[in-house]
């Protein structure tokens, strides 16, 4: 888990869970309630540094008054004349402002968005020691030390955050808006076939048993469904489908292929086939050579599922959570079939609102953005339920958060 | 509705296809829109961001390459207080220059544009010192000659032809730019020591800057490489340690302390084990049996009483977070030899057994007199025999045998020294008239019933409080689905 965590310093911690997922499966071991809530709340809190540094960092200067006035200058006089539809939460009255608050080092919401992952990451540090690279997930739970105080605090974190996180949505949607109605084909830019896929996360606290078996059914229950959609419609929740799906080529990368090792797993535990390019099967055979557009181009390997490029992440995974409409009904978060309604408490600055978030017509870089906005805000509304389950469960004194069973290795 | 004028778009690749030039030229540095990161520095060194003139320098470059790394250090720094990354890119600080960041991720200008700025620092044609920075390992390229580098920044030369240019590999830059660097600087343990991508197996021959660059190197300014080790780095030892080095270089501060291998010597000097808040745990003999235990973690495989870091004294982030300090054992992630030197994970490190073992022997005398103490000192004077609180065992509970021993122990342990404090021996009567309560204010039946209760245990409630308690269900067992006492009134606003 330490190790695996390395592999990126920017979502190390989903690795290394990922990594514990793997052992639990593989010794067959649970994770007690309170150690599933909290690693709930570490996998919300997560998204609270990458997205929020993705849309403010990276994709906002794309946005903002230095690249929009020199690239288009005709947009820009409509920007200062178009007033914002949600100036009354966000703050900016007019399209310019928004966007000068978009410039680099300069911009208001440079500077926030550079604050801003703070509060997310002084909650993550004081539940799992650092971020990135946690300290203290093992297999079968967590080695936190979990107290009412732990618990407070990041709980009023998430609440900071999540004012946050709220007025990220309805700048967004201003943006995204504007861009629309200045010219319909910018809904062209970024456009792609709908293929997503998402393995879902965030197991429910009383469901999760930790047997590759049972995927299927907990996968099911998690607050964001597992999930493939090819063109648009969700063809399988089933954890075992899309881990079948996988494979993975290395044709155009700097690696010799792994076909004269056999193939380790031609099934799964539960008997389902496994192709040879299937990641469990594969071997990594690093191999510099000089670069070729037309042969190997690159240390990136080419993931596919059913041979097919997919798109992935935060929109893969609201997408699938709002198409299947499995996950349990939890009590600020439902999906509905086209969408996910997010129901959110008052925080500091603005009151209780339900947002919703509507599986999109056209899929482009304007979507991706605004629904990593809203991904957001389910996440962080993921890890303060949790929270207020990890403090019923300490309020039934059910504190064990790791399961300590002497599990031999296989 | 109004057509917006679309001005082409003049898209580029980092590395033009064959045969092709690059579309944009040198004069029109930056992104599409020609717009680039060092433009809106010197906006903010020419408006009202910085007007302070203490000290010559008015900006620093710092060039931050990344090798084989994960950008975990970029992101830790990210987080940073003490400074603040911002304060450092704005010129906030008064004596600090402005540290003009020309990152591979926070930059405006990529490709061409980017390693322009680069070139410049190596042909010494910029308008400032630089301080170069380096994140991740640094590849051994011999194993790669004559195909793609195993890390890489950019081709070169600029503007060629495809067929003119080579891709340039990072350990290159760090070979051109270390020597006029005025600091150079490795971030995290892949950069000071090796670190992961050099552990047992790595095809890519993975070494340290200070290795790359060998024990003879010293910056423009005299110095060896500066190593803030750490998986990732705390981001205030960064930050702090750069403005420590800005403000020297500023004349503005005195020439920071490092020890024998670069570390910055005032927070690498103690182990992490000093500054635990585990550590009296340690020195009483208790030790966490299992995960999420709030015991010291030793004997769970605790690396701490011989690994140089202070989280446990900074935190990780603002003060917050810290391994211990939330509960995993130090696996010994800023220390040379990490990993293969401390795998296997949670495994008892070598000599923690009879260590444990003499500080249980310890800790089996001192703490009973401790608690001896404790328990006395835990009331005030005017309580001899009952305390007014509702909450707790009386502190007639405790039995004869306790109070015998407490007798003869404080005899011997103010043997020929003062007994401190008030010497009453009932409860205090005010001058007032006014008696402590219980009896006084609640009656005997109720003195008797808090009294009883408690005898239970020290974990027995106050009777109002215990039904409030065990009727706080888990949020799913209540009836009414998904609420409890506590989430039934946080629940009211959200709705
Ligand atoms: S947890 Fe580790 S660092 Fe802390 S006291 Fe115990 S051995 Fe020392
Ligand atoms: S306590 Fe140990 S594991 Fe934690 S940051 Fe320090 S050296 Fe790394």
């Amino acid at each position: 888990m330490f190790i695996s965590s390395r592999v990126c310093g920017v979502c190390g911690g989903v690795h290394s869970v990922a990594s514990s997922l793997a052992m639990e499966m593989a010794f067959g071991i649970g994770v007690p309630p309170m150690g599933l809530a909290l690693r709930n709340i570490q996998l919300g809190l997560d998204f609270q540094i990458d997205n929020p540094v993705h849309l403010y960092l990276l994709a906002g200067p794309d946005y903002s008054q230095v690249v929009i006035e020199r690239t288009n200058p005709s947009l820009w006089e409509r920007a200062k004349k178009t007033e914002t539809r949600h100036g009354n939460i966000h703050g900016f009255a007019t399209m310019a402002e928004l966007m000068t608050a978009f410039n680099p080092l300069t911009g208001k919401l440079y500077l926030e968005g550079l604050h801003m992952t703070r509060a997310p990451k002084e909650a993550y540090s004081i539940l799992y020691g650092k971020y990135p690279h946690p300290q203290t997930v093992v297999p079968g739970g967590l080695s936190t030390t979990v107290s009412m105080q732990v618990l407070n605090e990041t709980e009023i974190r998430i609440i900071r955050t999540l004012d946050y996180a709220k007025r990220g949505v309805f700048i967004w949607d201003d943006i995204t808006q504007f861009f629309y109605d200045a010219d319909p084909l910018y809904k062209q830019v970024g456009t792609r076939p709908k293929n997503m896929i998402d393995t879902g996360m965030w197991d429910d606290p009383f469901a999760y048993d930790g047997t590759y078996a049972g995927a299927a059914e907990w996968g099911d229950q998690r607050w964001a469904t597992p999930g493939v959609i090819m063109d648009g419609e969700l063809v399988t929740t089933n954890l075992h489908h899309i881990n079948m799906g996988m494979e993975e080529f290395v044709e155009h990368a700097y690696y010799e292929g792994w076909e004269n090792e056999g193939t380790p797993y031609p099934r799964d535990p539960a008997g389902n086939p496994l192709s040879p390019n299937h990641p469990w099967n594969k071997e990594t055979k690093p191999r510099p050579d000089k670069r070729s557009w037309k042969d190997r181009y690159t240390w990136s390997t080419s993931p596919r599922w059913d041979r097919r490029v997919m798109e992935a992440g935060a929109y893969a995974r609201l997408w699938a959570t709002a198409a299947a409409a499995k996950m349990p009904h939890t009590r600020f978060l439902q999906a509905t079939g086209t969408s996910v309604k997010i129901d959110t408490p008052q925080t500091p600055a603005l009151p209780a609102m339900e947002l919703e978030w509507k599986i999109p017509e056209t899929w482009n870089a304007f979507e991706r953005n605004l629904a990593r906005a809203y991904h957001i805000v389910y996440s962080l509304m993921v890890a303060y339920e949790n929270v207020q389950i990890a403090f019923d469960l300490m309020g039934d004194g059910e504190n064990k958060v790791a399961t300590m069973t002497e599990f031999r290795v296989p | 509705m109004e057509n917006m004028i679309s001005v082409p778009m003049k898209a580029r690749v980092d590395v033009p296809l064959e045969g092709e030039v690059s579309r944009l030229l040198p004069d029109q540095v930056g992104n599409v829109a020609g717009a680039h990161n060092s433009e809106l520095q010197q906006r903010l060194l020419e408006s009202g961001g910085r007007r302070d003139t203490l000290g010559p320098l008015k900006k620093v470059y710092v060039f931050w390459l990344p090798g084989m790394s994960c950008d975990g250090c970029t992101v830790s720094t990210i987080g940073a207080t003490e400074p603040s990354i911002e304060e450092l890119l704005t010129g906030a600080l008064p004596g600090v220059p402005v540290m003009v960041l020309h990152h591979y991720q926070f930059q405006m200008e990529s490709g061409d544009h980017f390693t322009l700025l680069l070139e410049q620092a190596d042909a010494g044609a910029l308008d400032a010192p630089y301080i170069l920075v380096y994140e991740g390992s640094i590849s051994d390229e011999h194993l790669t000659v004559g195909a793609e580098p195993w890390a890489a920044k950019g081709s070169l030369p600029t503007w060629a032809p495809a067929d003119q240019r080579q891709r340039r590999s990072t350990p290159e830059w760090v070979r051109r730019l270390a020597p006029g660097a005025a600091v150079t600087i490795a971030i995290g343990t892949c950069a000071t020591w090796g670190g992961i991508p050099a552990s047992l197996g790595n095809p890519t021959g993975a070494m340290s800057v200070m290795d790359f660059l060998g024990k003879d190197y010293r910056s423009s300014l005299g110095l060896p490489v500066v190593n803030v080790p750490g998986c990732p780095a705390i981001g205030d030892d960064f930050t702090e340690a750069v403005t420590m080095l800005l403000k020297y270089m500023n004349g503005q501060g005195p020439v920071p302390e490092f020890d024998e291998l670069g570390r910055p010597a005032w927070q690498f000097g103690d182990t992490v084990h000093l500054h635990c808040p585990r550590g009296a745990w340690y020195e009483e003999g208790n030790f966490a049996r299992e995960f999420g235990g709030k015991e010291c973690l030793a004997e769970i495989g605790c690396w701490g009483p011989v690994v140089n870091c202070h989280i446990t004294e900074r935190g990780f982030i603002n003060g917050k977070g810290g391994c211990m300090v939330a509960g995993g054992a130090c696996i010994g992630c800023m220390s040379p030899g990490f990993p293969d030197k401390f795998t296997p994970f949670y495994k008892r490190p070598p000599q923690t057994t009879p260590a444990t073992t003499l500080s249980r022997v310890h800790g089996a005398l001192t703490k009973p007199l401790r608690r001896t103490t404790q328990l006395e000192r835990n009331r005030e004077p005017r309580w001899r025999s009952t305390t007014p609180s509702g909450w707790a065992p009386e502190y007639d509970n405790v039995t004869i045998a306790h109070r015998t021993f407490e007798y003869f122990y404080t005899r011997i342990q103010y043997f020929r020294s003062e007994l401190p404090g008030r010497h009453e021996k009932d409860e205090e009567k005010y001058s007032s008239g006014y008696v402590v309560p219980p009896e006084a204010a609640y009656g005997k039946e109720y003195a008797a019933a808090a009294g009883s209760q408690s005898r239970r245990g020290s974990q027995a409630r106050h009777p109002s409080t215990a039904g409030a308690v065990a009727s706080s269900r888990r949020i799913r067992d209540a009836p009414s689905g998904r609420s409890g006492v506590v989430t039934d009134v946080l629940s009211e606003p959200a709705r």
